[in-house]
C-alpha cells in the first residue's frame, strides 16, 4: 500500500509520467529489493505504522475501535500469513502457480490503470482537448418546433403526394397556428413542443426524427421529414445553442475525461513497450490441436447437447 | 407496393445506427421536461425501470457484476456504462425518464465486504472459501449464501445491523444523487426477496420519500402479511410506500392462493390489506410472462409469449404449478372474492421490468447486453447454452420488460402517485403508448375528437380505476395505442375481460377491438386472421410493411349482465419482429436456437378497470366453487371451511 502511494504521488509529477512506467518494471528491484534476501530474512517487523493501519481498518468497517483481542488477533493472522508468504516464496510456490501468476498481472494492471488516473496534462494540452469536445459541455441544444402528422395508414399511397400539398400551403401560410395542426392527421403526441432537447424528442419520436429535426433551419416549413410513425412536416420557431460554459468550472469534469480517454491509450502503450523488449517464441501448433470449420460447427452440436440434458 | 414501404427506410436506418459511447462527461448533459415542463393535467408517459439488480445483490456480484446503483441510473439515462462481464460500453437508444434500483434486501451489499481482505468477514466460513480465491471455493461460498437466502435462515455474522444499514444507505445516496426533479426521477426501493420452499413470493418495496432507516427482510420474514405490517408501520410514520409482487409464473401456486400465509381462508380484512399495500403486479420481464398460459387459455393464440422458464428458482430442476400462478386468473379471481367477501385482494395494475442483474435496464431486444452477467455476457456465451441461472439455459431469458406511467410531470411524487392509482401499463421492452379509459356513455366517435382525452377523463375513468356508478345498459371502453417509433408497428388490440358467473366460477373471453390492415374476421370462428410476418430470420431485418402506427377503437361489452363482477384490461400486441436470440445468431453466423421462437410479438397490457355492481342486483351464492382450494391433508375446502361432500 505505502508504496502505491508513493507512486501516485510521483506520478503527479507531469514530466515523470512517461518516465514512471518504465520506472515500474525496471525500479521494482530498487523498491522492493532483492526478493531473496526479503524471503530469507529471519525478522518479522510488525511495525507500529501497520498497526496503526489495522486499527483504522477495523474503525471504518465497524465504526469502533478494536478491542486487544481482535487486535491480537488481527497481528497474529499477519504474521502468520507473512511467515507462511516467505517460506512458501522460498520454496518456490509462486512459480507457476495460475492464482498467483494471473494476481501479479492484475496488480501490475490496476496500478498502471491508476497511474494513468492520476496523470495530469500540460494546461494547453486540457484546454485544447476541451476545445474538441465543446458538446459535452455545453447545456444541450434546444428547439421549439411545432409539426403536422401525416398518417401512411390512413392515406396509404397519398401521403408523400398530399405532404407535398399540405407543405405548400403551409408555407403559404407562414407562422403555424392551432388550425395549422388541424390538416394534419391523428396523432397521440403534442403538436408543439417548447425548448426540448435532441435528447426530450428522441424519447418521444425516435432517434432518425430527432437528429433530422435538429437540423432544420428556424422560421419556415420543412418536409417530409420521417418518423418511425409516418410523415412528418416541421416548423422550427427558434434554435438555441446554449453556451460554453467556462473552462474553470468544468476543468475538474475535462480532466477527468482526459484521463479516462487516456487510460487505455497509457495501458496499451505500456503493454506494447513491454512487449517489445521481451523476444516471443511461440511453439508451432499441430493441425489437429485446433477445431477446423467456422463457428456453425463448434457452437451447434454444443447447444443441441445442452438442449437436450435439460429436457 | 404499398406507400407505407416509405417507412422501411426508417426501420432500415433505425437498425443500422451505431450505437456511440458517450465519455464521463454526461454528468453536465441534461434535458428539459417534457414540452414546457409544465404539469399536464392530462398527463404524461413516463417510461422507466421498476426492478434492477446491481452488484449490491449478492447473486448479481457472484454473476460477476461490479456496477453499483450509480451505473444502474446512468445506464437508464442514457449514457453508456462499461459491461462488468464483457468489458464493452453499452448504452439505450431511448433513454428512459425514470428508474429505480430493486437490490435482495437478504445480505444487501456483503459480497463486496467479503471478499475485501481487510474485512473481519474474510474470518468467517464464507469468507475463508472465497478468499481461497479458487472457482470451486468459491461456488461453495455462493451456493451457502444463496441456500441461506432462499430457506431465510439467515448466516448471523452477515446480519450485523450496522453493516446492513450503512449498505442501505449507500442505495439511498445513489438514488439521491441520481434524482433531477423535471428531467430523471428515482425511486428509493429494495427486494423483499420470500421464497418459502422455492416458491417465489418476492415484492419489490418502493418508497415516496428516502425511505425509512431500516427495511424489513425474508429474514424477518418470509410471509406477504408480515411485510404489510411492516409497509403500514412505515406508512403510518410518514413513509409512504407500496409494494409489487413479481414472477408469479414461478410461484408454484403461491402468489394468487386462495388462503392466508397461515393457511386460513381469505377474508375482507386480507383482501384490504393486499389491495392497500400492493397497487399493482409485474406482468413480465426477463425470467418469463406471468400473464397466462397456453394451459389456463387455450383460446389465446397469443398465450405462449415468453414462457419458456418454468422451474422454481432454487428447486433443482422442480417445475412450477401452473393454476394460481398468472396474472389473468387472479384478475378473475379477484372478482370473484369481490363479490364472495366484499373486497378484491388481487386488484392489481399492471407493470413490467427487467429483473436483470448487470445493473442494466437494457428493454431493447435488439440491444440485448444479456441479464445475468458470467452466463450471458456475449452473443457467443449466450447460445452456446454453456451457462444456466437456477437450471435455466441463458437462451430461455427474455429480454427485460418497461413500465410507462401516466403522470402530470417528472418527479418522484408525481411517478409514485401514478403507480400508487395504477395509471400505469407495462410493457415487454418496446415504449408503446396506451390510453384506456372506461365510462358509460362515450359517443363513438369519441376516439375521432381532438379533445379525447380531456373528454374521456372528464365523463369516465382511466385504467387502474372502477368504473363510476351504472349509468346506461353496459360499460364502454375507449382504447388508443401507439407504437414505439424504434420498434415494430401494431398489429391489434385487445380488451380482455374476466368475469365470475352465476354459478361462482371465473371465466375470461379476448375480444379484438381494433386491427391493423383493414382485416376482416373469419365469417366462420370470428377470429381476427392473422397479421403476417415480416421477419427475415436470416438478417433478422423486418419492415413496417404490415401493421399500424396508431390504433384505437370504443367498445362496448356486448356480453354485459350488469349483475356480475367483472375485470377489463387492454392488451396491445405489435407484428411479429425477431427475438434477441435471433439477432445474436446472425451475428454470430448461425441458426437460430430451436428452443425458444424466432420471432415474437412484443405487447403491452394496460391496468385494469373493474365493475362492480349494485348489491341490489347481485344474488350472492353460499358456495364459490371457483374460489375453493382443497387442501390434501385436511379435506377442508379453504375458502369456506366447509367439509367436502
Amino acid at each position: 500500500m505505502r508504496v502505491t502511494n508513493r507512486i501516485l504521488r510521483l506520478a503527479k509529477a507531469p514530466l515523470l509520467q512517461f518516465l514512471l512506467l518504465g520506472a515500474l518494471i525496471y525500479g521494482a528491484y530498487w523498491l522492493y529489493g532483492p526478493p531473496d534476501e526479503a524471503a530469507g530474512e529471519r525478522k518479522i517487523l510488525v511495525e507500529s505504522s501497520r498497526i496503526e493501519s489495522f486499527v483504522n481498518q477495523w474503525k471504518a468497517r465497524w465504526n469502533r475501535l478494536p478491542t486487544q483481542q481482535e487486535l491480537d488477533g488481527l497481528i497474529s493472522a499477519y504474521v502468520r500469513e507473512e511467515i507462511l508468504y516467505r517460506q512458501a516464496v522460498a520454496i518456490g510456490l509462486n512459480k507457476d502457480d495460475p492464482v498467483t501468476r494471473r494476481r501479479m498481472g492484475q496488480k501490475l494492471e490496476f496500478l498502471t490503470k491508476n497511474i494513468a488516473l492520476v496523470v495530469e496534462p500540460e494546461e494547453a494540452q486540457l484546454a485544447a482537448y476541451y476545445a474538441d469536445n465543446l458538446d459535452k459541455y455545453r447545456d444541450p441544444d434546444l428547439i421549439t418546433f411545432a409539426h403536422a402528422f401525416l398518417d401512411p395508414d390512413v392515406r396509404d399511397k397519398t401521403t408523400l403526394a398530399d405532404a407535398e400539398v399540405l407543405l405548400r400551403q403551409l408555407r403559404a401560410a407562414g407562422i403555424p397556428s392551432p388550425s395549422t395542426f388541424a390538416a394534419g392527421d391523428r396523432f397521440m403526441l403534442e403538436n408543439h413542443y417548447a425548448a426540448i432537447s435532441e435528447l426530450g424528442i428522441r424519447r418521444l419520436f425516435g432517434g432518425g426524427f430527432s437528429k433530422a429535426v435538429m437540423k432544420l433551419e428556424p422560421g419556415t416549413w420543412h418536409g417530409p421529414v420521417l418518423s418511425g410513425f409516418g410523415v412528418h412536416l416541421v416548423y422550427v420557431y427558434e434554435h438555441v445553442t446554449a453556451p460554453a460554459p467556462d473552462f474553470a468550472k468544468v476543468r475538474h469534469l475535462v480532466l477527468k475525461n482526459w484521463q479516462f480517454d487516456h487510460q487505455e491509450k497509457f495501458y496499451q502503450d505500456f503493454i506494447d513497450n513491454l512487449k517489445n523488449s521481451y523476444e516471443i517464441v511461440i511453439a508451432q501448433i499441430p493441425k489437429d490441436r485446433v477445431l477446423g470449420g467456422n463457428m456453425e460447427t463448434k457452437l451447434g452440436p454444443r447447444r443441441n447437447q445442452t438442449a437436450a440434458e435439460s429436457q | 407496393m404499398r406507400a407505407k414501404s416509405i417507412l422501411r427506410i426508417v426501420a432500415v436506418l433505425a437498425c443500422s445506427t451505431a450505437i456511440m459511447p458517450m465519455a464521463l462527461a454526461a454528468e453536465s448533459i441534461g434535458e428539459p421536461g417534457r414540452s414546457s415542463g409544465k404539469k399536464n393535467p392530462l398527463n404524461n408517459v413516463y417510461f422507466g425501470e421498476q426492478h434492477l439488480h446491481t452488484s449490491a445483490s449478492p447473486d448479481a456480484f457472484a454473476f460477476g457484476t461490479r456496477n453499483d446503483a450509480n451505473d444502474a441510473y446512468r445506464f437508464a439515462k442514457g449514457e453508456a456504462i462499461k459491461n462488468s462481464q464483457s468489458g464493452k460500453m453499452i448504452q439505450k437508444r431511448t433513454p428512459y425518464d425514470w428508474a429505480a434500483v430493486t437490490d435482495h434486501s437478504e445480505y444487501l451489499g456483503m459480497m463486496p465486504l467479503l471478499l475485501d481482505p481487510k474485512s473481519p468477514l474474510q474470518k468467517t466460513e464464507i469468507g475463508k472459501l472465497i478468499s481461497k480465491g479458487d472457482k470451486k471455493s468459491g461456488e461453495a461460498a455462493f451456493q451457502q449464501i444463496i441456500t441461506s437466502a432462499a430457506t431465510g435462515v439467515p448466516i448471523d455474522y452477515l446480519v450485523d445491523p450496522k453493516v446492513m444499514k450503512s449498505a442501505w444507505q449507500k442505495q439511498v445516496d445513489a438514488a439521491n444523487k441520481h434524482y433531477e426533479p423535471g428531467k430523471f426521477t428515482t425511486l428509493v426501493a429494495y427486494e423483499w426477496s420470500s421464497q418459502p420452499n422455492s416458491k417465489n413470493l418476492h415484492h419489490n418495496v418502493f418508497f415516496r420519500d428516502d425511505g425509512p432507516e431500516r427495511i424489513f427482510s425474508a429474514f424477518d420474514s418470509v410471509h406477504r402479511e408480515d411485510l404489510w405490517t411492516y409497509q403500514e408501520v412505515m406508512r403510518s410514520i410518514g413513509h409512504d410506500n407500496f409494494s409489487i409482487p413479481h414472477n408469479s409464473n414461478v410461484s408454484n401456486s403461491a402468489m394468487f392462493a386462495l388462503h392466508t400465509s397461515a393457511g386460513a381462508p381469505i377474508d375482507r380484512g386480507w383482501a384490504n390489506r393486499s389491495a392497500l399495500n400492493s397497487p399493482a403486479i409485474e406482468i413480465v420481464q426477463t425470467k418469463g410472462a406471468s400473464e397466462t398460459h397456453p394451459a389456463l387459455a387455450p383460446n389465446d393464440e397469443f398465450a405462449s409469449f415468453e414462457g419458456k422458464f418454468v422451474h422454481l428458482l432454487g428447486s433443482g430442476g422442480v417445475q412450477s404449478l401452473i393454476d394460481k400462478s398468472f396474472v389473468r386468473h387472479a384478475l378473475t379471481d379477484g372478482v370473484g372474492f369481490q363479490e364472495m367477501i366484499g373486497s378484491n385482494p388481487f386488484k392489481y395494475g399492471i407493470v413490467a421490468g427487467a429483473d436483470s442483474h448487470i445493473a442494466a435496464s437494457a428493454n431493447e431486444e435488439f440491444n440485448y447486453p444479456g441479464v445475468h452477467g458470467n452466463i450471458d455476457y456475449s452473443p457467443k456465451v449466450r447460445l452456446s447454452g454453456a451457462g444456466s441461472v437456477a437450471g435455466e439455459p441463458a437462451v430461455l431469458f427474455g429480454s427485460p420488460g418497461a413500465t410507462g406511467v401516466w403522470a402530470p410531470e417528472n418527479t418522484r411524487e408525481a411517478i409514485f402517485d401514478g403507480i400508487k392509482r395504477r395509471e400505469v401499463f407495462g410493457t415487454s421492452g418496446p415504449l408503446i403508448r396506451v390510453r384506456f379509459f372506461g365510462g358509460w356513455d362515450f359517443p363513438k366517435n369519441l376516439i375521432k375528437d381532438k379533445d379525447f382525452v380531456k373528454k374521456a377523463y372528464a365523463s369516465g375513468v382511466p385504467m387502474g380505476q372502477d368504473l363510476p356508478k351504472k349509468a346506461s345498459k353496459a360499460p364502454t371502453f375507449a382504447v388508443w395505442a401507439m407504437k414505439d417509433p424504434e420498434s415494430g408497428n401494431l398489429d391489434r388490440v385487445q380488451i380482455v375481460k374476466g368475469w365470475y358467473d352465476k354459478r361462482g366460477y371465473g371465466f375470461q373471453k379476448i375480444y379484438d377491438v381494433a386491427w391493423s390492415d383493414n382485416r376482416k374476421p373469419d365469417a366462420k370462428t370470428g377470429k381476427l386472421p392473422a397479421v403476417g410476418n415480416t421477419v427475415d430470420i436470416k438478417t433478422a431485418k423486418y419492415t413496417n410493411d404490415i401493421g399500424d402506427n396508431q390504433l384505437s377503437a370504443v367498445w362496448t361489452d356486448p356480453d354485459f349482465d350488469p349483475s356480475q363482477h367483472a375485470v377489463y384490461y387492454a392488451r396491445v400486441i405489435e407484428i411479429p419482429t425477431p427475438r434477441w436470440s435471433t439477432y445474436d445468431a446472425v451475428q454470430l453466423g448461425v441458426e437460430p436456437p430451436k428452443e425458444v421462437a424466432a420471432t415474437i410479438q412484443e405487447r403491452a397490457w394496460a391496468s385494469p378497470i373493474w365493475y362492480t355492481p349494485d348489491p341490489k342486483l347481485v344474488k350472492k351464492l353460499d358456495f364459490y366453487p371457483g374460489l375453493q382450494e382443497r387442501l390434501p391433508y385436511t379435506g377442508f375446502y379453504i375458502g369456506t371451511l366447509k367439509h367436502k361432500k
